[in-house]
């Protein structure tokens, strides 16, 4: 190939037939969907301002802690620590990194972490983060809860 | 040269007043569509939306990048309920 070219990658998680109309694969992989007059965004159901402080939270909590916080929303199934690691696995860098996992439906939260901040992020931590998040959970408030989580944590964990 | 004038141009102007047509039609038919307000989730409602997961993108890597190990997630863990 020559330099420059510009190629599309064939193993796309996503094949360009099962895509819906409007919608492709990039160059990059991104996918670009129209979207049509009626359509919502598809953005979470949050205020833009929960979903900026949450960004804003998650930012600074994985900066000043030197770990990748992450946040999951949804079904953890009946092992709700088993369904978070699955989660985890499945964020970026979850070796480095910590999860707080909610399931609304159930009443669920769950912290877990990865294998090289284990050490620093551990049960204790962890604790933490989930008494800080339970206890806004408990007044209704899902994203205090998060951020509330976040911060202890951050807070909390040894610097490495 | 002339001679191809009139017919190029005349095609050009056509297509360009058709695609106008196209797009005043379009405008038209979306006139006066909103896109529908996201309701707002609060806890003591079901959770119907699609599992989400955030993450911090626009932060510098924890570490160099590497192949995901099974072990890689057998960290700490707590968890509780309301």
């Amino acid at each position: 190939m020559a330099s420059g070219d510009v190629t599309q990658k064939t193993n796309s998680v996503v094949p360009a037939g099962a895509l819906p109309m409007g919608t492709v694969v990039t160059s990059s992989g991104r996918i670009s969907a129209a979207l049509y007059p009626g359509d919502d965004f598809g953005t979470p159901p949050f205020s833009r301002e929960e979903l900026v402080l949450l960004d804003d939270t998650l930012s600074e909590a994985s900066e000043v802690a030197s770990v990748r916080f992450s946040v999951y929303i949804g079904d953890l199934g009946s092992d709700v620590v088993a369904g978070a690691r699955e989660i985890l696995a499945q964020a970026p860098e979850p070796a480095h990194g910590a999860l707080i996992a909610v399931s609304p439906n159930s009443k669920d939260v769950a912290v877990v972490s990865g294998a090289l901040v284990a050490g620093r992020v551990n049960d204790r931590v962890a604790e933490l983060g989930v008494s800080a998040a339970l206890a806004s959970f408990k007044q209704g408030n899902l994203i205090d809860g998060l951020v509330a989580a976040l911060r202890v944590m951050a807070t909390a964990v040894d610097r490495p | 040269m002339d001679q191809l004038l009139v017919p190029v141009g005349m095609t050009v102007v056509v297509l360009c007043l058709l695609a106008v047509a196209l797009c005043i039609v379009s405008m038209a038919f979306s006139f006066g569509l909103k896109r529908p307000k996201i309701a707002e989730y609060t806890l003591d409602q079901r959770w119907e939306n699609g599992p989400t997961l955030f993450s911090a993108t626009e932060i510098q890597p924890m570490a160099l990048s590497r192949h995901f190990e099974p072990g890689d997630t057998e960290g700490g863990s707590a968890s509780g309920k309301w």
